[in-house]
C-alpha cells in the first residue's frame, strides 16, 4: 500500500513528548519515571490533510495518540456507503485495537487537517500495559466511553427524529472540542454538512434544511468549517426533548425516556 | 482542589464540581443543568435568564445549600 506519510523515530524531543504524554488521558496516573520506557518506544507520524493513517481492514499494527490536527474515523459499508464513526481531537487515542494483536482495523482513520500523532507498535503497547496497569485501565475507560456513545447513537437512530439526532451529534462534538467564546459555544472543526449527515444517518439535504431553520431561529451560526452555537440551551432542548422554559406547555413524556 | 468562590460568573460545571451538594437545588427548581453537556459553557447568570428566575433567589438558594451541614 502506498503510504504518503512519514514515519520517524523520535522526531520530537524528549521533553515535549513528556509534556504531551503526561497530559493525555491514556497515561494518567503514571509516575513521570514510568513515561521513560513509553517515550523510548514511541514513533511520530505526520499525515497530511485528507490522507490516511490506516484503512479499514488493514492489519492493526499500531496504536495512535493524536498530538496535533483533527482526524476522523470512517467506515464503508459493503454497499459503498460511508459512515462517519467519530471525530478525533488532539490527545485522543485511535487504532487502540492494535494492542490485541492479530486484529484488523474496523474503520479507516483519515486526517481532516495536517496531523501529527504519536504511535506505538501494538505488541509493544501490550507489554507496556502489562508493566503499567494504569495504561490498560485508562484504555478500558476510553473504550467504555466510546461504547456508551455508540449505544446512545444506536438508540437515537432507532427512535429519534432527525432534528434530535443532529442536535445530539453537535452536543457530542461540543463535549469533545467545544470552546467558549463571547458569541457562544464554538465547534472549531472542519465539519461539513455531509459529515453530519454521515454521523446521523441522514442526508446532506436534510442537514442543510435543519441548519437553515436553526440559523433563522438564531440558535446556531454555520460558517465555513465551523459551527457556532449561539443559544446553547435551545440546542439542548431539541436534543433532549425538554420543555421550553417559561412556556405553559406541560411536559408530557411517556413512561420511559 | 482549586478553591472556588460562589459567584454568578461561575459555570454550572465549576459549581457542581466544587459543591455537588447543590444538585438538589437544581432538581427542586426543575433545571436540567445536572449532567448537561453545555454545563461547562453556561454561567449561573445565564441559567437564571434562561429559566426566568430572579438571579438573587437562585444565588441565595445555592448559598444556603452550600452552607448547610453535609450528611
Amino acid at each position: 500500500m502506498i503510504r504518503s506519510s512519514l514515519q520517524s523515530h523520535l522526531s520530537m524531543d524528549h521533553s515535549s513528548f513528556e509534556r504531551i504524554l503526561s497530559q493525555s488521558f491514556l497515561f494518567r496516573g503514571l509516575n513521570p519515571d514510568d513515561l521513560l520506557p513509553i517515550i523510548q518506544a514511541v514513533h511520530t507520524r505526520t499525515v497530511s490533510q485528507d490522507e490516511f493513517f490506516f484503512h479499514q481492514g488493514d492489519a492493526a499494527t499500531s496504536l495512535y495518540l493524536l498530538i496535533a490536527g483533527e482526524a476522523r474515523l470512517l467506515q464503508v459499508t459493503p454497499e459503498g456507503n460511508q459512515v462517519l464513526v467519530r471525530f478525533i481531537a488532539p490527545r485522543e487515542m485511535f487504532g487502540g485495537i492494535a494492542f490485541l494483536g492479530e486484529a484488523t482495523y474496523p474503520a479507516s482513520a483519515q486526517s481532516v487537517s495536517d496531523c501529527t500523532a504519536a504511535s506505538w507498535d501494538g505488541e509493544t503497547m501490550a507489554h507496556l500495559m502489562e508493566q503499567f496497569s494504569p495504561i490498560a485501565f485508562n484504555a478500558m475507560r476510553h473504550m467504555a466511553d466510546q461504547i456508551k456513545e455508540l449505544q446512545d447513537r444506536v438508540r437515537e437512530l432507532s427512535t429519534e427524529r432527525v432534528e434530535r439526532r443532529i442536535a445530539n451529534a453537535l452536543l457530542r462534538l461540543v463535549q469533545q472540542t467545544g470552546q467558549k467564546t463571547p458569541e457562544g459555544v464554538l465547534i472549531n472543526l472542519p465539519l461539513s454538512h455531509q459529515d453530519l449527515a454521515e454521523m446521523t444517518g441522514t442526508t446532506l439535504y436534510t442537514v442543510s434544511r435543519i441548519f437553515s431553520r436553526w440559523e433563522q431561529d438564531g440558535i446556531v451560526q454555520i460558517g465555513r468549517e465551523r459551527v457556532l452555537i449561539r443559544v446553547p440551551h435551545r440546542l439542548v432542548i431539541i436534543a433532549h426533548d425538554l420543555p421550553m422554559p417559561n412556556s405553559n406547555k406541560r411536559e408530557e413524556k411517556q413512561g420511559d425516556r | 482542589m482549586e478553591q472556588t468562590v460562589l459567584s454568578s460568573d461561575l459555570t454550572v460545571d465549576q459549581l457542581l464540581k466544587q459543591w455537588s451538594k447543590v444538585i438538589p437545588v437544581f432538581m427542586r427548581l426543575r433545571l436540567s443543568c445536572v449532567g448537561c453537556p453545555m454545563s461547562p459553557f453556561e454561567t449561573l447568570d445565564t441559567v437564571a435568564k434562561i429559566y426566568g428566575l430572579p438571579l438573587d433567589n437562585l444565588m441565595n438558594e445555592l448559598k444556603t445549600a452550600i452552607a448547610a451541614k453535609t450528611n
